[in-house]
């Protein structure tokens, strides 16, 4: 176990490294379980968001990935489930069985954190595109999660669609506060524009400080 | 690496680093709270950045000639990093970047490295910059297309080729002077940087007169001209580690600190029209590698060919 730990650690530091950023000092963090959602622009998304944690918050997030994609082969298998420890979620003919949201809460009550990605697929422009209803459902369904959007630049000019090399450019993350609103009935709409525009306003505040 | 010149040099910079870092031990010991005072807190985290510059540039000299070429090949795709991170290029440009990347600072430093002179000297300015737009083109993107392949290009230029010209002057041949190279770079490296620090120096101390104020208000007249003044001097006083007599030690020296200046003005004007103050953040007080390197990017080319054009 010490030494997937510390194999995991080496993986993050590695990472960072690629994306030059600096790892996240823990105590900025709410305790216990929460969602971090963030844009999603490329594949190195999930894995600096699972870098810049501390380690001891790194063991405890899942960042959730479509299943379509991750099992394809041995090697995305290993790569989401063995290193990320992905919760994989399916994208179409979604049932009863495999709703993603119950997956996502059940994962959530025993403990863990999970990473998410609203906008459903990857986007090539700097802003967001509109969220899926996924956030709101998972807000409904643990109204006591903390929900702290993660806002991520640069990664699609490192590892564009359908690219495996990354171009070391120096990337940017930054993490923000828990949202200071829950989701509520029939306010849908107006949840994901809110949330979505807490994630855009980010970087923003970051820069004025 | 037996030549005692190389020695001089370089206990020379360890010497004048070890009088730096006590002088500014002292004033953080006499000022009352120094916590407070951001030049000391700027100085003090400079000249920590310094030896660790000078410990690292030190053994890869010594590695003679392997690692200065690979020292400088690892400069080069930092500041290529970070030149590249600031402009606004976007996903269609990956096909120009990925190869900017990994396969122009490899070459181009093998063949300084293979000492093929002819091919260097053309390799970046002819093929590769009439490549990158070319597989910027194909990206099929063409929104600020201009913009976008020339800053590629720019960075290529500044960030690989000007910069190699450093460990370039490795190859270069003078008569009765051979196997002393390392003694000729290390002497324009310390004129460049020791150009810069004595800039900042004056100008701290004496500064009133912007030279371009819309660019920086700490270039004045009195740190250029107190700065490569002494650093001329320096050149001129260091002269028997070149193979040159003293007044052509000072005339290069007062070339490349001139230069040296140009360019860090022209990489402070690429930060201000980005809006930012520094290129990177991995060298504490510095910024950036390429806040350290600037001036080195741009007279190191001069130098080399003036060199290569007189006296070889």
């Amino acid at each position: 176990m010490r030494a997937r730990e510390a194999g995991l650690q080496l993986i993050a530091s590695f990472i960072r490294l690629v994306c030059g950023v600096r790892p996240l000092t823990g105590n900025s963090l709410p305790p216990g379980p929460k969602v971090f959602y963030a844009n999603h622009t490329s594949h190195l998304d999930f894995t600096l968001i699972w870098a810049v944690l501390p380690q001891a918050e790194r063991l405890i997030t899942r960042p959730v990935a479509g299943k379509d994609y991750w099992i394809r082969n041995k090697v995305t298998r290993f790569v989401g489930c063995d290193i990320f420890n992905a919760l994989l979620i399916e994208r179409k003919h979604i049932t009863r069985a495999n709703n993603p949201i119950e997956q996502m809460h059940r994962v959530l009550e025993s403990g863990l954190s999970l990473i998410v990605f609203p906008e459903g697929t990857r986007g090539t422009e700097p802003v967001p595109a509109a969220f899926r209803s996924g956030l709101y459902h998972l807000s409904m369904a643990c109204p006591d999660i903390p929900m702290i959007p993660v806002y991520l630049e640069n990664l699609n000019r490192m590892l564009p669609k359908g690219t495996i090399l990354p171009i070391p450019l120096i990337s940017r993350i930054t993490v923000g506060s828990p949202l200071p609103f829950k989701a509520d009935h029939g306010q849908r709409d107006e949840f994901l524009t809110e949330a979505r525009q807490a994630l855009i306003d980010l970087p923003e505040l970051e820069s004025h400080e | 690496m037996n030549d005692p010149g190389i020695h001089y040099l370089v206990g020379g910079v360890l010497i004048f680093l070890t009088l730096a870092s006590l002088i500014t031990a002292l004033l953080w010991r006499l000022s009352p709270a120094p916590k407070e005072k951001p030049v000391l807190q700027n100085l003090a985290s400079r000249i920590r950045a310094w030896w660790v510059m000078v410990i690292v540039f030190a053994i890869a000299i010594l590695i003679e000639p392997m690692g200065t070429i690979l020292l400088f090949a690892f400069i080069s795709f930092l500041a290529l990093r970070e030149f590249i991170t600031l402009t606004p290029t976007r996903a269609a440009d990956y096909k120009a970047l990925a190869p900017a990347f990994f396969l122009v600072i490899p070459v181009n430093y093998l063949l300084i490295w293979i000492e093929w002179y002819g091919f260097y000297v053309i390799f970046i300015p002819v093929w590769v910059l009439a490549f990158i737009p070319l597989l910027s083109a194909i990206g099929n993107d063409l929104d600020d297309f201009l913009e976008r392949s020339s800053e590629i290009q720019w960075g290529i230029l500044v960030c690989i080729y000007f910069l190699s010209h450093v460990p370039a002057l490795l190859i270069l041949d003078f008569p009765g002077y051979a196997g002393s190279t390392s003694k000729l770079l290390l002497f324009f490296v310390i004129i460049v940087q020791a150009s810069d620090v004595l800039q900042y120096i004056w100008g701290k101390s004496l500064g009133k007169h912007a030279i371009v104020p819309k660019l920086s208000p700490s270039k004045t007249w009195e740190g250029f001209i107190g700065g490569v003044g002494s650093a001329t001097l320096l050149g001129t006083l260091l002269w028997w580690a070149t193979p040159f007599e003293w007044w052509q030690a000072s005339i290069l020296s007062f070339t490349i600190c001139l230069f040296g200046f140009w360019g860090g003005l022209i990489m402070s004007a690429i930060k201000r029209d980005r809006g930012i103050k520094d290129y990177g953040g991995i060298l504490g007080g510095h910024g950036g590698i390429l806040d350290r390197v600037d001036s080195l990017c741009f007279s190191a080319p001069i130098f080399f060919h003036l060199v290569r054009f007189y006296f070889t």
